[in-house]
């Protein structure tokens, strides 16, 4: 559906060249929500706007549906970029037009017939749930009311590749959620492949299919986001993803305990099925303390995190930590370590 | 002295009424194109061309650097040749226009510059023609700017209109110091100064309320 091929794109500063894309590979399949992570100024906007052409890149292709793209200039460009929605963290609407008027702009673009406007923006209104604010202007709606016409608008011309750069970031919490729940439905009844810019994981995990850890301008680790969540295989990965979960337990209960003795377990909801703490306890003459546990969905699938701490002979504990590791997706030893 | 005061009023006022009316719509129209060329030329999103944008900025700036009563002079044989004469309210006209034209070619730039850029860019990722967006989406996001700039700029006018009187140009301006400087007449001056006075606070108000109608923003 999209893929980059050694893309990078590099602004002329006073003092030579800042590169914001470095020789990122990557390709993107049809239907995806995909997630692009990293911290600010790692260069996921001017990778995702390359794929409308806001930024030309430096070097490398992009390929869109198999067309290279990097060339498109004026009417062919236009045309391209019908198909290809876009929003925004801070929504970019027109203050002086009504929401009718926002979403229509782009039909109007199209040159879609007068009659057949009023029609697509009242679906677009009805899928977005925004049926009653058609004639209000946007400084009379709340931050998520602004983003779903930013969503409409974006889909008018029924594109099939919807990017989001940081769509939620200025949204409170449980907008952020209803927001979220909206592109995933999009996604799921007209199949549009979504690219998703965010800086919380949180967001990657609920709705993301796969995700591109992107750090000082290169694509550091991708994969599911299943796998890259609970195996981050790369050291700015696992800070990312860590920095946002808190394990940090009270000091008189790690010297309580040990430091050494506590452990922190990763496991797919499917692993609980079998008695793997007790199974540990039994056959290893181990003790075992649970000290903190928790279960978080990533897209959906169950993923429990348990820190315990274990108990007993060194050859003993081992074992135990070793049967426990092999039955479960992830073990880290020390609470240090976490 | 011998002269009817009303109706030296009524000319003076038709006078400045002409002169102002006159420039104004001719530096709407003008200055507002020069100060979209020039915001066009200096944004990707439309037509960048750095070397259009500086030269006619730096006419724009030398045209806004000579002060008016001396561009009032340098421009006399342009006036003689465009009106047929250099006196009079008619030969104003073209100092006060062409002064008028680059003070609202820069506020109309400024008031394109301050939309938000983001807002151009969704509507250019749309795939809209560069002119589609231009009167589609940035001159209606920058009207509030450019109504504020046509209030400052008709202001400005009748002030430099009232310095007409240098060249006999007429209006209340020229009524003022003709008769109540200069003839001591200082009933006249002051009656003169009120009625400037009013007229611009009246322009103020009713550009600053068609501002504020203007303005979606504030959901007003
Ligand atoms: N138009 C631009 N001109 C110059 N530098 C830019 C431009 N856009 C982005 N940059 C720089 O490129 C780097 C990457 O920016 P960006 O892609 O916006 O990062 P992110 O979206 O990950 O926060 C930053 O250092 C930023 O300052
Ligand atoms: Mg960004």
């Amino acid at each position: 559906m999209i893929q980059f091929e050694n893309i990078s794109v590099s602004f002329p500063q006073k003092n030579g060249e800042l590169h914001a894309v470095n020789n990122v590979t990557l390709h993107i399949g049809k239907g995806q929500i995909y997630g692009l992570v990293g911290a600010s100024g790692a260069g996921k906007s001017t990778l995702l706007r390359t794929i409308n052409l806001l930024e030309q890149p430096t070097s490398g292709k992009v390929f869109v549906n198999g067309e290279m793209i990097n060339h498109l200039r004026g009417e062919r460009l236009r045309r391209y970029r019908q198909n290809i929605g876009i929003i925004f963290q801070h929504f970019n609407l027109a203050a002086n037009k009504t929401v009718r008027k926002n979403i229509e702009f782009p039909l109007s673009a199209a040159n879609v017939p007068k009659g057949q406007r009023k029609k697509r923006v009242d679906e677009l209104l009805d899928l977005v749930g925004l049926r009653d604010k058609s004639e209000e202007y946007p400084a009379k709606l709340s931050g998520g009311q602004k983003q779903r016409v930013g969503i409409a608008r974006a889909l008018a011309n029924n594109a099939n590749i919807l990017l989001c750069d940081e769509a939620t970031s200025a949204l409170d919490p449980e907008t952020t959620t209803s927001i979220l729940k909206l592109l995933e439905n999009i996604n799921q009844k007209y199949g549009i492949t979504i690219i998703m810019i965010t800086h919380e994981i949180d967001v990657v995990k609920m709705i993301c299919h796969e995700v591109a850890v992107m750090k000082d301008g290169s694509v550091v680790e991708h994969g599911k986001v299943i796998d890259v969540i609970s195996k981050p295989q790369n050291e700015f990965t696992k800070k990312l993803i860590y920095n946002s979960e808190n394990y940090e337990l009270p000091s008189d209960i790690i010297a309580r305990f040990g430091e050494k003795s506590i452990i922190k377990i990763t496991y797919l909801g499917s692993d609980a099925s079998e008695p793997i703490l007790s199974n540990a306890i039994k056959s290893n003459h181990v003790d075992i303390s649970i000290l903190h546990g928790k279960i978080d969905y990533i897209n959906h699938i169950p993923v429990g995190t348990l820190i315990v701490s274990v108990q007993g002979e060194q050859r003993d504990a081992e074992n135990a930590i070793d049967y426990i590791r092999s039955k479960t997706l992830r073990v880290e030893v020390g609470a240090n370590e976490f | 002295m011998n002269f009817n005061l009303q109706d030296a009023l009524a000319t003076a006022l038709l006078e400045t009424l002409q002169m102002v009316a006159y420039s104004l719509i001719m530096s709407i129209l003008f200055g507002g194109i020069i100060g979209l060329l020039l915001y066009v030329t200096t944004t990707k999103l439309f037509y960048k061309n750095a070397v259009f944008s500086e030269v006619s900025g730096i006419i724009v700036n030398i045209l806004r650097s000579i002060p008016f009563i001396i561009l009032l002079v340098l421009l006399m044989p342009i006036t003689k040749a465009i009106v047929g004469t250099n006196i009079g309210p008619k030969a104003v006209v073209v100092p006060l226009t062409v002064t008028a034209i680059a003070f609202y070619a820069r506020l109309s730039q400024a008031a394109f510059a301050e939309v938000d850029n983001g807002v151009l860019e969704a509507a250019s990722a749309c795939g809209a023609h560069p002119i589609m967006i231009i009167f589609s989406i940035l001159l209606p996001e920058a009207r509030v700017g450019l109504i504020n700039g046509i209030t400052v700029t008709t202001i400005s006018l009748i002030g430099y209109s009232a310095m007409a009187g240098t060249v006999g140009g007429g209006g209340i301006g020229d009524l003022a110091v003709r008769y109540g400087y200069q003839q001591y007449e200082t009933k006249i001056m002051l009656l003169c100064v009120v009625i400037l006075v009013v007229i611009v606070q009246s322009i103020q108000l009713c550009g600053d309320y068609i501002a504020r109608k203007a303005n979606k923003r504030s959901g007003g």
